[in-house]
Parts: structure tokens; C-alpha cells; sequence
């Protein structure tokens, strides 16, 4: 059989949106529109084999939220380290938090922008 | 050829140098060093490969990187060198059979190396995070030494511009008449009567040509070399070695600024090598965060204070085993890894003793990177931290990567290659990267790496069974 490249959308929107607002609530909504831009763009991406098993776990994940709610579903799993599920929620908050602090350093914990610095603009490099 | 990294690179070189017509495919970019910032999101988009998300799974899975593009990992790594130690080649010319490895050529070899790469120490004094590696160390009495790099240094470029292989021997390999082709993959080589007879390969546009030649070398690095051969057809003892170097990391906060977001610590501390070693990771905030994740409940509202912290690791050589197959239908290959218990407890061990050596450094306070880590402030925490630890609740990466395709003697059952690289079965493919090591050297690999290739291709060139073939 031909190789191909398998490039499924893993369907994590809905929960990596709410699990993004569950980390980080004080995330203004632009920037977490970015974010989550960001985060599939790396999840398009995935080598071939993991793409097939996060995409089960995140359509795992996106049944469950449909039934019970995504945000009570975030709220649970971005708690507990469920097996499985916890190396996609890993992933998830991983690409998050590399692209927000490296993006807009000046975040605090919960999200929220301590200086009122530009969306979009990084400003890693001025404060060599 | 079909990859330009650490062994790809020098191989084209010497080959197109001894008048051979050199054909070199690469699967990524061909991006001029110092194009993009060092260990930024922006350089794992273009250079790394599936953007630096790549995974060994098993409990832990363990996250690795690979470079993706003109001049492979020597494009995105540290730049820090290490020659293998001698007590190192020995054991694996009595262990793995290897007759002709010879410890004496191999050292003039990485002489060579270090003169066309400008291996050198910093002109200046190291970073304030490097410094505190020192510090630590020597407080506690530990082995430990500034490594060198491949760098040159100058008033343009005070902090050093990285020899990588698209500044050396990939330029050299041009010289001398070499083609290099990048957005080119490798996907499969045809084989019948014991010969590839071409390679099928996919153009960035999309489409598929073959390529004919009289001899093919593959340097795709020690997890797309052994994928390549497996989609091929070639299966004996490939990609069942895979041997790496797991790490653990944690972050430290002094009382002062000291991140540096561009760098790594060119200090290293050796007391316990080569089973465990310490040194210095990437710190720009994003990772801050990262290694802060695993316990963000915790340790989340420290990351204000990131320009007071920097990310340390602590390395093991492994006693696991990891994979390397390739499932039909799929472009990627499925990598697994196993660590053994004594790998885990050593996780566990080293990272109680960076957490020490940090705290001897000046940190005001340390984080573990594993759920459920305490914050480390007195050396009763390293001893709360070391109970708690569990491997499986660590963020486990590496970012050396071997032994896939491991060159053995005669004798020696689980050779994937002879003594200089040629695979067994088929009369004119031979592997020249990091897939050949017999198993993890315990140092940064790339040094290592090099002189082997060189010692492949020369013998490549003077043996009279490829001469004959030569054009």
C-alpha cells in the first residue's frame, strides 16, 4: 500500500476552547481566539499514527462534553489525570501555554494581560 | 542520498569532493542559520519536524524533536559538543563485535571535525543561568565543566553563530559539485535481485518521481532512516533498537532576572556520568510555562516571575528499548519507547539531585516538572519531592535519538548494519546518521555521529567493491 499523509481534523475545538477558559479565564477573547488557532494548526500537524489516537480521544472527550457539557468536562478532566485522556489534555495546555507566554510574556497566571501590551505582538525580544 | 544532517551532510561532502556525481534529498526546507530565533515556536513551524510535536508512546510517552530541514538536528540543537569517550569506543568494539572501530582514527577524525566546525569554548563568561549550573556544582563539590560548542564568535555576533551544516559541509558538498534538493521525500526504495534500484520520492508540489543511481546512502536521522527502510521492504533488525536519552526538568527562580530566552547553559555537570547528567534547557517564557504546566494549580502563579527562572534537565542513559514501525497507509511511523524501572527510579534520583543542586546554586525556590510535585525551597523538600516522584506523572522528553539501524560484527544478532554502515541483503544501501550508533553514547550525540560518517564514507570511497560502481 502507498503511503499517505492521513490528515483527519481532530475535532478538539469545543473542548480545547473550554479547557483553555478553565486554565486561563482572564485570557481576553482575541488572544484566545489565537490560541486555539494556533493549537489546531499544530494538531493538523500531528504524525500520522498519533493523529488516529488523539483524534479518538478527543472525539472520546467531545461525546462526553456534548452529553454532559464541554465546560463540566474541562473542568473534571483539567483536574484529574484520567488514564489516557490525561496525555491529550497535556497536549492541549502544553500548546497553549508555549504560545501564550511566548507570544504575550506579559500574561499573568490566570490568563489576564498585566501590562496593556498589543494583542498579536510578541515582546519576548525587548526585554532581553 | 536522502537526508543532509550531522551524518548526511559531511558524507555529501566527502563524496562530491573524491568527484562522485552526488544527488542529496531533503525532506524539509533549506533555511540560512540564524534565520529564525533559536528554540522559538516560529523555528519548531519550520523546521522541526510535524512542528516539534513528535511522540515516543509507552507510560510515560515521552515527547522528542527532530529536525526537519536543510542540515537536520545541527540546524536546531544546542550546538554543544562532546567527543565520545574512549572508554566508550572500546566497549562497543568488544561488545557489538566491532572489529575495525578503531578509538585512535576515530579521535583524528573529530580533530578534523573540530577545525571545520570551530569547536571552542565562550570567548566571555557564560550566561547567569549556565553560571548557576556552575555554582551549584561546585558548592557541592560535583564534576562539572563548560562544554564546548560549534560556534564562531564576533562583534557582529557576540553571542556566536552556530556551525551548522548548512554553514559547513552541506556549502562544501556545493562546492565540490554536490546537488541538494530540499521539499523532497524520500518515500519508499525499490528493490529487486538484491539492489535498490530507485527511489520514489515526493516533490513539494505533490507529485512523484524516481530517482535511479548506483549507490544510495540514507541519513535520514535514527527515526525516518529505519521508517524508510521498513516502507521499503528491509526489516531485518531495523528499527527495533531505538535508544535515547530521557530527560526531566524542572524550573528554578533566583532572586534576580537571569532568564535568557535565545540560549541554553553551555555548562554541564558530569559527577554522575554517564548514567545521569545535568545541564541547562531552553527558558524562553512559553517553556517556563511548560515545565510550570504539570502542576499549574501549584506553580502557575510563579510564572510572572519568569524572567527570574531558567529550565534545567536532568539526562539518563536508558537501559529501555524503544520502536520504530511502519503501519501501511500511514506517511509516519508509529514510535514507541520503553523505560525499565531502574530508568524510572533514576528519572526520580536525578531530578531530587538538580532540585539540590539548584538550591545550592541560590534558587529561592524550585519546580518539578511532574503533577504533584511540591515546591522545592529546603533539602527536606528534595527528599518530599523524590517520594512523590513517579515517572508517569512526569513530563519525560529527549531530543537524542539513536540506534535504530545499530552497525555490528559478524557475530553480533541484532546488527541492522555491517561495521560501516551497508545493510545486509541488498548490495548498495548503506546508512550514514545517528541510526548506526550501537547504543546511547550518554553525551550529545552529534560529535559522535560525525566521525562515524567520515569513517563510513572514506571507507566507502576506498572500497574497491563500490569503486567498481563508482561514476
Amino acid at each position: 500500500m502507498k503511503p499517505t499523509g492521513l490528515r483527519v481534523p481532530i475535532p478538539a475545538g469545543r473542548f480545547a476552547e473550554q479547557l483553555l477558559r478553565h486554565d486561563l479565564p482572564g485570557l481576553s477573547d482575541e488572544r484566545r481566539r489565537q490560541t486555539l488557532a494556533f493549537t489546531q494548526s499544530r494538531l493538523r500537524v500531528l504524525p500520522s499514527p498519533m493523529t488516529v489516537g488523539v483524534g479518538a480521544v478527543a472525539m472520546l472527550v467531545g461525546a462526553l462534553g456534548s452529553v454532559i457539557g464541554h465546560r463540566r468536562v474541562a473542568g473534571v478532566l483539567g483536574h484529574r489525570a484520567l488514564p489516557v485522556v490525561r496525555d491529550y489534555v497535556r497536549l492541549l495546555r502544553s500548546l497553549s501555554f508555549a504560545y501564550v507566554w511566548e507570544t504575550w510574556p506579559d500574561t499573568a497566571t490566570d490568563g489576564s494581560s498585566i501590562s496593556a501590551s498589543t494583542d498579536g505582538a510578541s515582546v519576548v525580544g525587548e526585554r532581553r | 542520498m536522502i537526508g543532509s544532517g550531522a551524518g548526511g551532510a559531511p558524507t555529501a561532502a566527502l563524496l562530491a569532493e573524491d568527484g562522485l556525481d552526488v544527488l542529496v534529498i531533503e525532506e524539509g526546507p533549506w533555511i540560512p542559520q540564524g534565520a529564525l530565533r533559536p528554540f522559538s515556536l516560529e523555528q519548531m513551524e519550520h523546521q522541526y519536524r510535524s512542528r516539534g510535536v513528535t511522540v515516543a508512546l509507552g507510560r510515560p510517552s515521552i515527547a522528542y524533536t527532530e529536525g526537519r530541514c536543510a542540515g537536520g538536528g545541527s540546524e536546531i540543537n544546542s550546538g554543544l559538543y562532546w567527543r565520545p569517550p574512549p572508554t566508550l569506543l572500546e566497549r562497543w568494539r568488544d561488545q557489538y563485535g566491532l572489529a575495525a572501530l578503531d578509538p585512535d582514527g576515530i579521535d583524528s577524525i573529530l580533530d578534523e571535525v573540530e577545525r571545520d566546525l570551530s569547536v571552542q569554548l565562550l570567548p566571555g563568561t557564560a550566561s547567569a543561568p549556565s553560571e548557576m549550573l556552575r555554582r551549584g556544582a561546585a558548592a557541592l563539590g560535583w564534576y562539572h565543566d563548560e562544554v564546548p560548542r560549534w560556534m564562531t564568535y564576533s562583534d557582529q555576533e557576540p553571542a556566536g553563530r552556530r556551525q551548522s551544516m548548512t554553514e559547513t559541509y552541506l556549502p562544501r558538498a556545493q562546492q565540490a559539485g554536490a546537488r541538494i534538493v530540499p521539499g523532497c521525500r524520500a518515500e519508499r526504495i525499490e528493490i529487486g535481485d538484491g539492489r535498490a534500484r530507485c527511489v520514489v520520492v515526493v516533490a513539494a508540489g505533490g507529485d512523484r518521481h524516481r530517482i535511479r543511481f548506483r549507490h544510495l546512502i540514507v541519513c535520514a536521522g535514527a527515526i525516518q532512516t529505519p521508517a524508510l527502510l521498513l516502507r521499503s521492504g528491509l526489516r531485518r533488525n531495523i528499527g527495533r533498537t531505538l535508544a535515547i536519552h530521557p530527560t526531566v526538568k524542572l524550573a528554578a527562580r533566583f532572586d534576580s532576572p537571569i532568564n535568557v530566552v535565545d540560549d541554553v547553559p553551555v555548562h554541564q555537570v558530569k559527577e554522575f556520568a554517564p548514567q545521569l547528567s545535568f545541564g541547562g534547557s531552553a527558558s524562553h517564557p512559553g517553556l517556563v510555562a511548560l515545565s510550570l504546566a504539570d502542576s499549574w494549580d501549584k506553580f502557575g502563579d510563579r510564572i510572572v516571575d519568569w524572567e527570574r527562572m531558567s529550565v534545567y534537565y536532568a539526562a539518563i542513559t536508558s537501559e529501555g528499548h524503544g520502536r520504530v514501525r511502519a503501519i501501511p497507509g500511514f506517511t509516519d511511523p508509529l514510535v514507541t519507547y520503553r523505560l525499565t524501572r531502574r530508568d524510572e527510579a533514576l528519572l526520580g534520583r536525578g531530578l531530587a539531585r538538580l532540585s539540590l543542586l539548584m538550591l545550592e546554586a541560590g534558587a529561592q525556590e524550585v519546580y518539578p516538572s511532574f503533577r504533584k510535585a511540591p515546591v522545592v525551597r529546603t533539602r527536606s523538600d528534595v527528599a518530599e519531592q523524590q517520594r512523590r516522584f513517579s515517572a508517569t506523572r512526569a513530563t519525560v522528553m529527549t531530543v537524542h535519538l539513536c540506534s535504530t539501524v545499530p552497525i555490528g560484527g559478524v557475530g553480533d544478532g541484532r546488527r541492522g548494519a555491517d561495521e560501516w554502515g551497508a545493510i545486509p541483503g541488498v548490495s548498495n544501501v548503506a546508512v550514514n546518521d545517528a541510526s548506526l550508533l550501537p547504543d546511547a553514547p550518554g553525551v550529545n550525540p552529534q560529535a559522535t555521529v560525525m566521525a562515524l560518517a567520515i569513517r563510513n564514507v572514506r571507507h566507502f570511497i576506498e572500497c574497491a567493491r563500490f569503486r567498481d560502481g563508482a561514476s
